[in-house]
C-alpha cells in the first residue's frame, strides 16, 4: 500500500479517495465496535429475537395445503387419475415386453447413434442386470422415468420458448426454476402425497419438480442462441413470428435442447430412490428397502442398476444431440 | 502530500490496533472459560449418547431422559439423529449409548446378531401399554358398512377400497418397506386367502403413509391401512379426524404364527439397550432407565402439549417434568431434589 507513492501525477486525487474510504472503514469499524459491545453488555451473547411469526405462516400453510386436498379434488384427482393412467400404460408395455427384444432394440440403438463401445456396455450391462434379478425392477424403473420425463418435456419446451420471447417472463421463470433445482425434495414430497395419493403419481410429481428446470433453461437458451443474422434473414424473406419460431428458431436450439432433455433424464434418474420415499416402485425401492434391512450389498446391486440405465440413457442422448448438431452445420 | 501518507499510517495502525483488540478479546476469553472447565471434566461421568430416532415417542422419551439425566444426576447428553438401521448400528459400534426403543420382533434379527457380543443390555422396557399393530378403517366407513367388522369380512367389501392402480383388488396399504411388518403382512394377507381380492401397497415411507391417511381421512375416503399405537397419528385421528375402527383378529398364539399367520400380530416388546460399558459407567442411569415406564398415557399428555404450545421436544420435557406426577417414582429422592430445584 505504502508503495502506492501519491507524489506522482494523476495519483493525487485517488490517493485523496482511498484516504476517504479508509476513514469511513475505519468510523464504521469503530461504530460497529461500539454496537457490538453495548448489545453484549446489555443482552449478553444468547439474545432472543424480540418477534417470531414462523409458526403463524406455516400453520396457514398447513391450512391451505388441507384446503386445497378438500377443495382441490375437482382438479387433482382427474390429474392424478389421467398421469396414472398413461403410467399404467407404459408400465403394462415394459412389463410385457420380452427381455432379448428390449436388450436388442436398446443395442442396435446404442450402435447407430453412440457407436461401438457403449453397444456393447448396454449388452453387457443390461445382461448382468438379468442376472443380478433386477429385470422387473430395471423395467418399472423406466416406465416411471419415461413418463417424467415426457411429461417433463410437454412442460419445458413451451414454457421455455415464452421465456425465450419474453425477458419478464424469464425475470420472473429464473428464481423460480432456482427454487426447483435447490428445494429439498422431501419438503414437497408429503404435500404430494396429500394431493396425489400413495404411490407413483406423487414420485412424478417430484420427479418432474426436480427435473425440468434444465429443460427449460436450456430450450429457452436455445431459442436465444440463434444468431441474430440468421433471424433477419428469415425475416427478410417475410417470414411470419409463427414460421420464425417453427422453421427457424425452434430446429435451430434443437441440438441445446436435447442436452437439456439429456439434463432432465439424469436428475429424474438421481430423484428415483427419494421418489420411493412415497411408494414408488423399481430399482429406488429396492434400495429403499435394502437400506432399511442393512443390507448394503443388496443397496449397491441396485444403485449400480440404476447407473448402468443412467450411463446408457446418457451417452444414447449425448450422441443423438451431436448427431444433429453436425447435420445443422452441415446445412449451413 | 504528507497528510495521506500519514492518514494511511494512521488507518493502517488503526486497523492493527483494532484486530489486536479482537483477538486479545478472543484470547482473553479462552482461557477463563477453559479453565473452569478443565477442573470438572476429571469426575469420570460420561457423556451419554441418546439414539433420536425418526419417529414421535422415541424423540419424547430422549427429551425427558435427557433432562432428567442432566439435571437430577449431574451427566452431559447428546443425542444422534438417524432412521432404525443406522442408529443400531451406531449402537453396536459405539457411537450411541442409549437406545429407548429397540422394537421386537421388528428387529429381531439385528438383535439377536447385536445379542451375542455382550455389548449391549436390557435395561428395561418402554411403552407397555399400547394397542400395537393391526388394520384399520376410518370409524365412518366402519359406521357406513355395519357388517364389516372383521378382517374375514374384507372380501364382501372390496369395492370400497378398490383404486386405479390396483385395478380390480382392493388396496390394503401396508408397511414400510424392509420393515419386519413389510414380510408378516405378506403372510396374513395369504394366510387369510385375501391375496385374491386385495392388494398390499407399499407406502415408502411413515412420511408418506401419514400424509395419504390423513389426507384420505380428511376427504372422507374409504381407505384400509396398517397401524400402530399409540403415535401421534393415531391420536390426531381420534381426537381430530372422527377416529378409526380395527378390524378385529384372532388372537396371537405361536402354532398360528408356524402355520399361517392368520392370526392378529404379538403385542411387541420395547426394550431400551444400553450399551455395557455405559452402564458400568453410569450405574445411576442404568437404574434410573430400568424403572423408566414410559406409557401411551405419558405420550399423548406430551403430544398433546406440544401439538398446542407449538414448542420443540427440550421444552416439552421441561414442561412434562413440572405437571406430570408419574416419573417422581423412576428416579431417586435425590435425583428428584435436585431437578425440582432446577426449575
Amino acid at each position: 500500500m505504502a508503495n502506492v507513492s501519491p507524489s506522482k501525477t494523476g495519483k493525487r486525487s485517488k490517493g485523496f479517495e482511498l484516504n476517504g474510504r479508509a476513514a469511513r472503514l475505519l468510523l464504521g469499524g469503530g461504530a460497529f465496535l461500539a454496537f457490538s459491545a453495548v448489545v453484549l453488555a446489555v443482552w449478553g451473547s444468547t439474545m432472543e429475537f424480540p418477534i417470531k411469526f414462523g409458526r403463524a405462516i406455516s400453520e396457514s400453510i398447513d391450512d391451505a395445503i388441507g384446503w386445497s386436498t378438500t377443495n382441490g379434488a375437482w382438479f387433482l384427482d382427474p390429474t392424478s387419475d389421467g398421469v396414472l393412467r398413461f403410467l399404467l400404460v407404459i408400465k403394462d408395455f415394459f412389463e410385457w415386453l420380452p427381455w432379448p427384444i428390449f436388450i436388442v432394440a436398446v443395442v442396435i440403438i446404442s450402435f447407430m447413434t453412440a457407436g461401438r463401445g457403449i453397444a456393447i456396455f448396454a449388452l453387457l450391462s443390461l445382461t448382468m442386470m438379468g442376472g443380478l434379478d433386477l429385470w422387473e425392477s430395471a423395467m418399472e424403473t423406466m416406465a416411471l422415468i419415461f413418463v417424467a420425463v415426457i411429461l417433463s418435456i410437454s412442460i419445458a419446451v413451451p414454457v421455455g420458448i415464452l421465456a425465450a420471447r419474453s425477458n419478464l417472463v424469464d425475470t420472473i421463470l429464473r428464481p423460480i426454476l432456482d427454487g426447483m433445482q435447490t428445494m429439498p425434495s422431501f419438503v414437497y414430497l408429503v404435500p404430494a402425497v396429500m394431493f396425489f395419493g400413495i404411490g407413483d403419481v406423487p414420485a412424478i410429481f417430484a420427479t418432474i419438480i426436480y427435473a425440468v428446470p434444465p429443460a427449460i433453461r436450456l430450450t429457452n437458451l436455445g431459442i436465444r442462441q440463434v444468431s441474430s443474422e440468421i433471424v433477419e434473414a428469415a425475416m427478410s424473406f417475410g417470414t411470419t413470428p409463427r414460421q420464425l419460431l417453427l422453421k427457424v428458431q425452434i430446429p435451430m436450439a434443437v441440438p441445446t435442447i436435447m442436452a437439456g432433455i439429456n439434463q432432465t433424464i439424469m436428475m429424474a434418474l438421481a430423484m428415483v430412490v427419494i421418489a420411493s420415499l412415497v411408494g414408488a416402485g423399481g430399482l429406488g425401492e429396492d434400495v429403499n428397502r435394502a437400506l432399511n434391512r442393512f443390507q448394503p450389498g443388496e443397496a449397491l446391486l441396485s444403485g449400480l442398476g440404476i447407473v448402468f440405465l443412467a450411463i446408457i440413457i446418457d451417452r444414447v442422448t449425448q450422441a443423438a444431440a451431436k448427431e444433429r448438431q453436425k447435420s445443422l452445420m452441415g446445412e449451413r | 502530500m504528507k497528510l495521506v501518507k500519514f492518514s494511511k499510517l494512521a488507518i493502517l495502525a488503526g486497523l492493527t490496533a483494532m484486530f489486536a483488540l479482537i483477538l486479545g478479546a478472543c484470547g482473553g476469553d479462552d482461557p477463563t472459560v477453559a479453565a473452569p472447565a478443565a477442573t470438572p471434566v476429571p469426575v469420570e461421568k460420561p457423556t451419554l449418547v441418546f439414539a433420536d430416532l425418526n419417529w414421535d415417542t422415541p424423540l419424547l422419551q430422549n427429551a425427558i431422559a435427557r433432562a432428567i439425566a442432566e439435571r437430577g444426576y449431574g451427566y452431559e447428553t447428546d443425542a444422534v439423529p438417524g432412521g432404525t438401521i443406522p442408529l443400531f448400528q451406531a449402537l453396536v459400534a459405539g457411537d450411541v449409548d442409549i437406545n429407548m426403543e429397540m422394537w421386537l420382533p421388528n428387529q429381531q434379527e439385528a438383535w439377536d446378531v447385536a445379542k451375542e457380543s455382550g455389548d449391549l443390555k436390557i435395561i428395561g422396557n418402554s411403552l407397555e401399554d399400547n394397542w400395537q399393530s393391526g388394520y384399520l378403517i376410518p370409524q365412518y366407513t366402519a359406521d357406513a358398512n355395519p357388517g364389516l367388522k372383521s378382517v374375514t369380512d374384507l372380501p364382501d367389501y372390496v369395492d370400497l377400497f378398490k383404486t386405479i392402480a390396483t385395478g380390480d383388488k382392493g388396496r390394503n396399504i401396508g408397511c414400510i418397506p424392509g420393515w419386519e411388518c413389510e414380510v408378516i403382512n405378506e403372510k396374513k394377507l395369504a394366510g387369510y386367502g385375501l391375496d385374491a381380492t386385495y392388494e398390499l401397497v407399499n407406502p415408502g415411507s411413515i412420511a408418506a403413509l401419514d400424509a395419504e391417511i390423513v389426507s384420505a381421512f380428511e376427504k372422507k375416503e374409504d381407505i384400509l391401512f396398517y397401524y400402530w399405537g399409540p403415535t401421534t397419528l393415531a391420536h390426531k385421528i381420534t381426537t381430530e379426524l372422527g377416529g378409526y375402527y380395527i378390524l378385529e383378529e384372532p388372537a396371537n398364539t405361536a402354532e398360528c404364527e408356524a402355520a399361517d399367520w392368520a392370526c392378529a400380530y404379538p403385542l411387541s416388546e420395547v426394550l431400551i439397550v444400553m450399551r455395557s460399558e455405559i452402564v458400568e459407567a453410569a450405574p445411576d442411569i442404568a437404574e434410573f432407565l430400568g424403572k423408566w415406564d414410559f406409557n401411551a398415557g405419558n405420550q399423548l399428555t406430551g403430544a398433546n402439549y406440544m401439538a398446542e404450545s407449538g414448542e420443540d421436544y427440550p421444552e416439552v420435557a421441561i414442561w412434562f417434568l413440572q405437571n406430570t406426577e408419574e416419573w417422581k417414582t423412576w428416579v431417586t429422592a435425590d435425583a428428584l431434589a435436585k431437578i425440582e430445584a432446577s426449575f
